[in-house]
């Protein structure tokens, strides 16, 4: 009886934390491999959403974001170069003015809102022609896979 | 007797004196057997704080970082017309008839649009027809192939989203060369 007491050690309870560390690794390791990660430099907008969508998730090395967010039909939209808010669209053309100079090369990925006005689009694209960037990209929600 | 009362059976006695050398031998063998009693099983074990700090941490991360909306893409563009074609279009290439896209507000559906092409398609189409529109003419042999510009034409108070899906039309049309061009 004394030796029985003597192996089974000093009483006491734990908690079991297996099954926690599994669930845990599991959903580190899901969302490791299974998202998309936000950037300062790709605010979250609505995209277009165009019917069977031709858009290709395609790596670029030398891009630029211009970002044109969209507040309601009553507001203007806000522009933004990278992660930096433009207080107007000269500010805008004279910044891209600068990338231009530096490197006519370099793309320019426009991601505007599906709700804004195309007028609005418009006068952003001809800042970028002007700024002789001649190559554009128009970012769009990719079609959804089966 | 109890568990308590076997336990001391076993012991040894104390020593009766300082000459009891026997009963001072069996005190050592006492205090020994004490020891062996106090001594508490050897058991390794690993702690863990640290690492399930370290994961919880990197779970948080991930799950503040992560972007749960649709996966976006990106669709090669050409830049406004008036602009894009002076630049792009070498001296020696004559100009070709261009294929015109209009897009104009749905009168039936505010938020709607649809689509016209001069001289094909006078009468107003939806953006989802507009492939099968241009394909068409692609195909039917008058002098419009996959290098012929289409043109994009949009009021400024259409929604991006139209024109884009305009030029996507265009695009799976299987068309190369795209412009946005001023408003219609």
């Amino acid at each position: 009886m004394a030796d029985a007491r003597r192996q089974r050690g000093p009483a006491g309870w734990h908690f079991n934390m297996t099954p926690l560390i599994d669930v845990t690794f599991l959903l580190l390791t899901y969302f490791m491999l299974a998202s998309h990660y936000a950037s300062a430099e790709k605010p979250d907008i609505a995209l277009p959403r165009p019917h069977e969508s031709q858009a290709q998730d395609r790596p670029l090395q030398e891009k630029i974001y211009v970002n044109v967010l969209y507040y309601g039909p009553r507001s203007e939209p806000t522009l933004m170069l990278g992660p930096v808010r433009m207080e107007s669209l000269d500010e805008l053309r004279a910044r891209l003015t600068v990338v231009g100079r530096a490197d006519p090369q370099t793309q320019v990925v426009l991601r505007a809102d599906r709700n804004v006005r195309y007028g609005e689009v418009r006068q952003v694209m001809e800042a970028v022609a002007a700024a002789n960037l001649p190559r554009l990209q128009v970012v769009a929600e990719l079609e959804p896979r089966p | 007797m109890n568990a308590h009362d076997e336990w001391q059976a076993l012991l040894p006695p104390e020593p009766a004196g300082p000459d009891d050398r026997a009963g001072a031998s069996a005190c050592r063998r006492r205090i020994s057997f004490r020891r062996r009693q106090r001594k508490i099983p050897y058991v390794i074990t690993l702690n863990l704080t640290a690492m399930i700090d370290t994961i919880f941490n990197l779970l948080f991360l991930f799950i503040i970082i992560s972007r749960f909306g649709a996966i976006e893409g990106m669709l090669p563009a050409r830049l406004p017309a008036r602009v894009a074609q002076a630049a792009a279009l070498p001296a020696a290439e004559l100009p070709r008839v261009p294929i015109r896209i209009r897009l104009i507000p749905d009168a039936a559906n505010p938020a709607g649009c649809r689509a016209t092409i001069d001289r094909f398609n006078e009468t107003p189409v939806e953006l989802k027809a507009l492939p099968a529109a241009l394909r068409r003419i692609r195909d039917a042999g008058v002098g419009f192939d996959r290098a012929t510009p289409v043109h994009l034409l949009a009021r400024d108070d259409v929604a991006w989203d139209h024109v884009v899906n305009a030029y996507n039309a265009a695009m799976a049309a299987e068309f190369g060369k795209i412009y946005f061009a001023g408003s219609s």
